[in-house]
């Protein structure tokens, strides 16, 4: 037997290797290139190939003539219908990429990095103010973004951004108690339910609080009376010795998949977030929501573009794009989360507002009032204290 | 692999019956959870938390979502290029230190191990700060910026995945070449070979099932990375493992299973077509020096 030395698995080895390498030189060399031309904004600069002609775009595309070939958005994963993407490139000629992070610590390290190249970026609340603090967010043209006026002015002006200079709001949330109503036949009104240790242990092992510290300290916090954001050590101290009589009848600490355990009845009552929620009952309709008396916290994503942008005119028109009437509803109705957008809430699909409102999902301005935001600064560091102290024992 | 019988022993008939338990309970442990993934990539609910029915819409909708079809295909392309360079190099280095001596060697030989032992997160953070750095520098020097800018993306990526695999590649390889009986490649030299036909002719036959060991953890690491790839990584270079984990956030959804049940195929294939050349190669290489003249 003689050992050739062309054998096929050697022929195919070489030559997959080949494909790649060009493969991968050409996908590196055709996206620069093909962005080219549009940073140096020569004032001719034919939009991208997909677009009809320049006349005939629509309104709302802006001037032709300064739109980028592509858009690199950053976002939360499942965030964002790809249909909504695939539409405005049709209508506009710009190509929106998406990437994924999973924090908002994982997207203010990308950023402070510098030169990441995202042209639009959903962080949530605390994580705008920090990003500001750091000179990383660019300001916005509210010029370009007329449509902002949709938007609920209530949810505006929030204490990360007074002025709306660098954020629009994208999505938001609130947190409360799920509940069964098979084991809670007259529903919840109290943090009592969860965290009174008579009451709590009325459903031992059928009971989760998130995993989070901010939320679930916070929670307690504010059955003892206390803010959200209290920092007291005396208080911080209470709270972890509630935790630490709760966690006795509790399955777990669960912000993964609480949706499917309230969604398969294994947890009859849970700490949760209003978006998972509505995901269970969409599953299992004795699921249902509630603020309690004591108050939930209320969470925002916004829409913000990075200080180094490469192309901020074709972001500022897209974040107008994604708050015009329909395309709003088109997000809320992907996502399950609540819009700000006021003029889209007529348009949201009948059946998943029927699913909010029978939930308890649904939030007006009594429960409004009840909301608090977790912010972060330097004295936060106690929660993780008392966290540890409460999941190490 | 030779049974060595002792009839009348009792213990070590027990000592069997124990081992064949232990290795059904072991397999068990392994796949009933994989068994359970992809049973529910099949289930006809949202959520996936209980039994619905059948229905294979999830892997309808995984075929049609563009975000995971990029994000499989950056994956593949990360894993195939950094595997191939990492192996190339890995095996060069691998050779440099088992047959040559040089100054400093002990060194070397440690912090070859040292990609293996410290943290991913130190890598990436490291990884990151250095791509900033170079291709910061690099824009500053060519004068680029806007879109024209260098920047992280999958060049990077592929970069970062060969810096870790490149020590892999090299202890596994370096195992098979310690094995090597020299006596074979002076054998080869003593009858006529040069150094270069003695390498392809005698050395790399006998390493390869070493070469392809290495390969194949090379690949595997890399298209199971995630917190190195997502430091280095840029605009359009989201892989499946960033993507996968970022849905996971919201809920473990049946896509997500169905996700899985292509990749662990995709891996069974890739084991099944290793063993299969290492096989070819061992039998190639047993009946070997003789007749290459």
């Amino acid at each position: 037997m003689k050992i050739h030395p062309a054998s096929p698995l050697r022929l195919l080895i070489l030559s997959l290797f080949l494909i790649l390498i060009l493969a991968a030189c050409a996908s590196t060399t055709s996206a620069p290139a093909a962005s080219d031309n549009e940073s140096t904004a020569a004032p001719a600069a034919p939009p991208a190939q997909s677009a009809p002609a320049t006349d005939a775009l629509p309104e709302f595309c802006g001037d032709a003539s300064q739109l980028a070939a592509e858009l690199h958005f950053f976002n939360w994963a499942d965030y964002m219908d790809e249909d909504i993407m695939a539409q405005f490139e049709e209508a506009c000629g710009v190509k929106v990429t998406q990437d994924i992070y999973s924090s908002n610590e994982d997207l203010i390290a990308k950023l402070q990095a510098g030169n990441s190249g995202y042209d639009l970026v959903i962080p949530s609340d605390y994580a705008v103010q920090i990003l500001i603090n750091a000179d990383l967010l660019h300001p916005l043209d509210m010029a370009n973004i007329p449509n902002v006026a949709n938007i609920d002015p209530n949810l505006m002006g929030m204490y990360y951004d007074p002025e709306n200079v660098y954020s629009i709001p994208y999505q938001w949330g609130t947190t409360g108690i799920a509940y069964n109503v098979t084991a809670y036949p007259d529903g919840v009104d109290s943090w009592a339910a969860i965290f009174d240790p008579a009451q709590v242990c009325e459903q031992k092992g059928f009971a989760s609080m998130l995993d989070d510290e901010r939320e679930s300290i916070g929670a307690t916090l504010k059955y003892l009376g206390y803010s959200y954001n209290d920092t007291d050590p005396d208080h911080q101290a209470q709270a972890r010795d509630t935790l630490l009589a709760q966690k006795e009848c509790l399955a777990g600490y669960n912000s993964d998949n609480y949706n499917q355990t309230l969604a398969s009845e294994e947890v009859m009552i849970a700490h949760a977030w209003s978006g998972g929620t509505a995901l269970a009952r969409s599953e299992n309709e004795n699921v249902k929501f509630v603020i309690p008396k004591e108050g939930g916290t209320i969470w925002m994503d916004n829409m913000t573009i990075p200080a180094d942008a490469p192309n901020i005119y074709t972001a500022e028109i897209f974040i107008n794009y994604l708050l015009s009437p329909e395309i709003g509803a088109q997000l809320s109705n992907y996502t399950y989360y609540f819009t700000p957008n006021l003029a889209a809430q007529p348009l949201l699909d009948p059946d998943y507002h029927a699913l909010l409102e029978s939930g308890g999902m649904l939030v007006d301005d009594a429960v409004r009032a009840r909301l608090e935001w977790i912010k972060r600064d330097e004295s936060s560091i106690i929660f993780s204290d008392t966290w540890t102290a409460v999941k190490a024992r | 692999m030779n049974e060595r019988q002792t009839p009348g022993n009792r213990f070590l008939r027990w000592g069997k019956r124990l081992l064949w338990a232990n290795m059904i309970f072991s397999f068990l442990f392994l796949y009933l959870p994989i068994v359970i993934l992809v049973a529910f990539s099949f289930n006809d609910s949202k959520l996936g938390a209980r039994w619905v029915g059948f229905t294979t819409q999830w892997y309808v909708s995984m075929a049609q979502s563009e975000a995971i079809l990029t994000a499989m295909e950056n994956s593949l392309i990360v894993a195939f290029v950094s595997t191939i360079i990492a192996t190339i190099l890995g095996t060069m280095t691998a050779m440099a230190m088992e047959r040559f001596r040089f100054p400093f060697q002990r060194t070397y030989d440690g912090i070859l191990y040292l990609p293996v032992i410290i943290p991913d997160i130190v890598m990436a953070v490291s990884l990151l700060a250095f791509f900033s750095l170079l291709l910061g520098g690099a824009n500053d020097l060519l004068g680029l910026s806007g879109n024209a800018a260098l920047r992280p993306g999958l060049v990077t990526v592929i970069i970062a995945h060969v810096a870790f695999n490149i020590s892999f590649v090299a202890i596994v390889v370096r195992t098979s070449l310690g094995e090597l009986d020299p006596g074979l490649e002076e054998a080869a030299q003593d009858l006529g070979a040069n150094e270069w036909t003695t390498f392809r002719r005698v050395t790399l036959p006998l390493i390869m099932p070493g070469i392809l060991g290495g390969a194949l953890l090379a690949f595997t690491l890399s298209l199971d990375d995630f917190v190195i790839t997502f430091f280095t990584t840029g605009p359009g270079g989201t892989t499946l493992p960033i993507e996968v984990f970022g849905r996971i956030r919201r809920a473990i959804s049946p896509e997500i299973n169905a996700i899985s049940t292509v990749m662990l195929l995709v891996s069974m294939i890739l084991v099944i077509v290793s063993q299969l050349v290492q096989r070819r190669t061992v039998a190639l290489s047993s009946s070997p020096v003789k007749e290459s003249q």
